[in-house]
Order: structure tokens, then sequence, then C-alpha cells
């Protein structure tokens, strides 16, 4: 069976070649995010900012990295909204976003790049309560606070 | 009886692979937004998939109707089928509002309907497979 499974997926890599809707083997990652440069982007709050709020049910942390390195580490509670894949997850992170007054976006740190440009998209869409976490994840851990592992 | 039941379903189910792997066969680009519509598997591979499946499917379900190695071609698509239905599920469970893909690309929004659809493809598809098998034992 498997053999069979090989030899028809060749057939399709083969047809592929002259194919006259072909497409690229390896599939291009989604277009950029646009965000309206008008937009400002979210205000930065200090790690002792974000820990006070984070044992309230005020805010929601938005986690602007890659699921993996999500996986890896996170601020428990988190939810991950990847920056470089915005359109295929926001869908997915909507009901939570919704469900709290606060949002509070990180990445790695420390310069938080994904992070700004994430909060100042979320700011456009309306989300205008949007922060972001000065130093990031790094500065978070460096700080001593806790971060839990996706099983 | 069980012999006509047997050659029903294993010919309705080699057609049914056929025919829905045509459509992705004929615009692979329609169905490899279909698939990463999904969001299961990472974008680098959707397109891979995309070209690839639609030919196991086709395969498979041309080995069912011609009634040749029956039984590696059901448990292919059986398996083939219990993937399918467990990206519908994750989707429905998810609410990801996108067409199915099953059979086109754009028509069909996922619902209950192609899950029971697609549980009644695999019920037949177990049916062929064990029933393959009984009949290759008896042959040898």
């Amino acid at each position: 069976m498997f053999i069979w499974g090989v030899i028809a997926a060749c057939i399709g890599l083969c047809v592929n070649l002259v194919h006259p809707y072909r497409i690229d083997y390896v599939g291009s990652p989604p277009p950029p995010v646009v965000v309206d440069p008008d937009v400002p982007f979210p205000e930065p709050i200090s790690i002792e900012e974000g820990y006070e709020l984070y044992g309230t049910q005020d805010v929601l942390f938005v986690d602007a990295r890659r699921i993996r390195r999500f996986e890896k580490g996170h601020i428990p509670g988190a939810v991950v909204l990847p920056w470089i894949e915005f359109d295929r997850y926001y869908h997915d992170s909507i009901l939570e976003l919704v469900s709290r007054p606060i949002i509070v976006v990180y990445d790695d740190g420390p310069t938080d790049g994904r992070a700004r440009e994430l909060g100042r998209k979320l700011i456009e869409d309306g989300f205008t309560t949007a922060h972001h976490l000065e130093g990031g994840l790094k500065a978070w851990m460096n700080h001593g606070r806790p971060i839990e592992r996706s099983p | 009886v069980r012999r006509i039941l047997y050659h029903t379903c294993r010919i309705a189910l080699g057609l049914v692979f056929v025919y829905a792997s045509y459509h992705k066969i004929v615009r692979p680009d329609r169905f490899s937004e279909s698939i990463g519509n999904y969001k299961i598997i990472p974008y680098y591979l959707v397109n891979l998939f995309a070209i690839t499946l639609p030919y196991v499917e086709a395969l498979f379900g041309l080995f069912l109707i011609f009634h040749w190695v029956t039984p590696a071609a059901a448990l292919g698509l059986n398996i083939l089928m219990m993937v399918f239905l467990g990206a519908l599920l994750s989707a429905l469970l998810r609410g990801i509002d996108t067409g199915c893909g099953c059979f086109s690309a754009t028509a069909e929004p996922i619902s209950l309907t192609q899950i029971l659809r697609d549980m009644l493809f695999l019920v037949m598809g177990i049916y062929v497979y064990v029933a393959a098998l009984q009949r290759k034992t008896a042959e040898d």
C-alpha cells in the first residue's frame, strides 16, 4: 500500500511540472499584514506593571511569536497569535481577545518588534487597550516571573 | 447477496474517490487554498499535499474499481478517509468558516452532513477491506 501511495505521489510531483495550473512545491508564507501607518504603536508597560496585571482577570497576554516558540515556553494563560501568520490565526483568537478589557502583547524581546507591530494591528482593529510588554519574554524570565510550556 | 454488496460497495467507493480526485487534480491551486484554510499543516507543506494527495486518491480509487490489490487500496483509502474526517471535525470544532474541499474547492461549507457522509464512506471502506481480506484468505 505504501509503495503504491509513494508511486501515486511521484506521479503527482511529475505531472505538476507540466500542469497548466502548476503550483510551487513548497508553499509560500502568507502575505505580510498591512497596517495603516497613522495608527499609533501600543503603549509599553514594564515587567512589574505586567506582573501586577497578570494576577487579575482583566488582562489577556498575547504571544506574537511562532507557534513552536510559544509551545516551548510562554506566559501562563497567554494565547498565541503569530504576527507572521496574523491572518491565519486571527480568527481563532478573536473570542479570547474580546473577552478581556486589557491586552498585553509580547514577543521574545528585547526590541519587541513583532509585539509592537501586532499591538498596532490590534489597535487598528479596535482593541485600543493593547499594550506591549517591554523587553518581552526574556525580560519577564529575567525578573523570575513564571512561564509554562505547552503539553 | 454478500457478493453483490461487496462489489457494489467496492465500485461505488472507487468511483467516489476517483470523482473526488478529479477537481483536485485539475485545479491544484484551488485545492492548495482549501488545505491551507484548514490551518492544520504548516504553509510550506500545503502545496506538497495538494500536489500528491489527489493522485493517491485516484490511484487507490482505480484499484478498487478494477479490483486490483483491493485490500491494500481499501486500507489506503480508509486511512485517507480517517485523515479527512479528523480535519473536518477539527475545523468544525474550531469554527473555521471554509469550504470542505471534498469534491470541489469552492462549494460545500463544512457541516455535520459532510462528516456523516464521510463516516458512511469509512464504514463502506472498512467493509470492503474486511471482505477483500476474507476473499483473499479463502482463495489462498
